[in-house]
């Protein structure tokens, strides 16, 4: 898988972002777990282990870009100003970004399953397969991934404004804001490999759309 | 068609009739207000009182169920459940 590289003033900020995104669905995942031993509803159950793979997953991002990015300028001390935007990187750091794209599917997958309420295990197993395979065996998994992601959180995007429509909440609207920029968010990603300055707006509307999630939370939780 | 109370629900209905009562209610009134037959409200009622949400109380002439100070907490506690809930529309 190829590496992106973001503008180098942007340099280590990436791995920032996404530990706060990490411990953000952590934080979701908390409080979902908690609610599902209250109630025993398994969607809460569900919901956790999607928040669970997501926070793991930013977890080994943010540790893989950390580490891509010190190991490759101490060995090209120019790399900032020669290389092409996206560049071929050593097997290991290719194995721990498929576990990243392993990690992010297996998460939102399980979010459109409940959100699009398909109960069978085998269904959601099937499209979760087709997904991986699509990602991981075409020609540009950098891209395919990206609009893998597009289209996975159309559909989320598309759950929440009709959830929207129907609650009218201000916390809906948030939940609902917050896909919307990690969809803008991978669109954006999906377009760094034309531009470097794409993959930081990418990270931004990503630490965005988690921290919308968070205010959402707030709202949660200031409630009496 | 409405859709049929899951069980946080319905724990949900039968404390907050209680509170709605000044947290002091008959069971006939319960009955009423909880909307469920009398042989389920009591094995609520039942598990209810054994996790100290709700205590039975007697008066010279009538049997009373109160909202203990965990089962105020736990209606605050419902109410986000239901907002994050509804947040994601799950």
């Amino acid at each position: 898988m190829g590496f992106t590289f973001g503008p180098s003033w942007f340099y280590g900020i990436d791995s920032v972002f996404e530990i706060v995104a990490m411990f953000i669905t952590l934080f979701i995942a908390v409080y979902s777990i908690r609610i599902y031993f209250l109630s025993k509803l398994k969607k809460f159950l569900y919901f956790t282990l999607a928040f669970l793979f997501l926070s793991a997953s930013y977890f080994i991002r943010a540790i893989a870009d950390y580490v891509v990015y010190s190991s490759l300028t101490a060995h090209i001390p120019n790399l900032m100003l020669t290389v092409q935007t996206i560049a071929p990187l050593p097997a290991i750091y290719s194995f721990v970004y498929l576990i990243y794209v392993f990690l992010t599917f297996a998460g939102f997958m399980i979010l459109v399953a409940i959100f699009m309420r398909i109960r069978k295990v085998q269904t959601v197993s099937l499209l979760f397969a087709l997904v991986l395979v699509l990602a991981l065996f075409s020609q540009s998994r950098f891209l395919a991934f990206h609009l893998t992601m597009i289209i996975l959180l159309l559909y989320i995007v598309v759950h929440l404004l009709h959830n929207y429509i129907k609650k009218g909440t201000i916390s809906a609207f948030f939940v609902l804001l917050s896909m919307i920029s990690l969809l803008i968010g991978h669109v954006f990603f999906y377009l760094s490999s034309f531009d470097r300055l794409f993959y930081a707006v990418g990270h931004v509307l990503q630490l965005s759309g988690f921290l919308l999630l968070l205010i959402n939370m707030f709202l949660v939780l200031r409630r009496k | 068609m409405k859709e049929k109370r899951g069980r946080l629900e319905i724990i949900y209905d039968i404390l907050h009739s209680i509170q709605k009562k000044n947290g002091r209610i008959k069971p006939t009134h319960l009955l009423y207000k909880s909307n469920l037959s009398y042989q389920r409200m009591n094995v609520y009622l039942e598990e209810l009182i054994k996790k100290g949400l709700v205590q039975k109380d007697f008066d010279d002439r009538a049997k009373f169920y109160i909202l203990t100070d965990k089962g105020y907490s736990f209606l605050v506690e419902f109410k986000r459940i239901r907002e994050f809930s509804d947040s994601f529309g799950i």
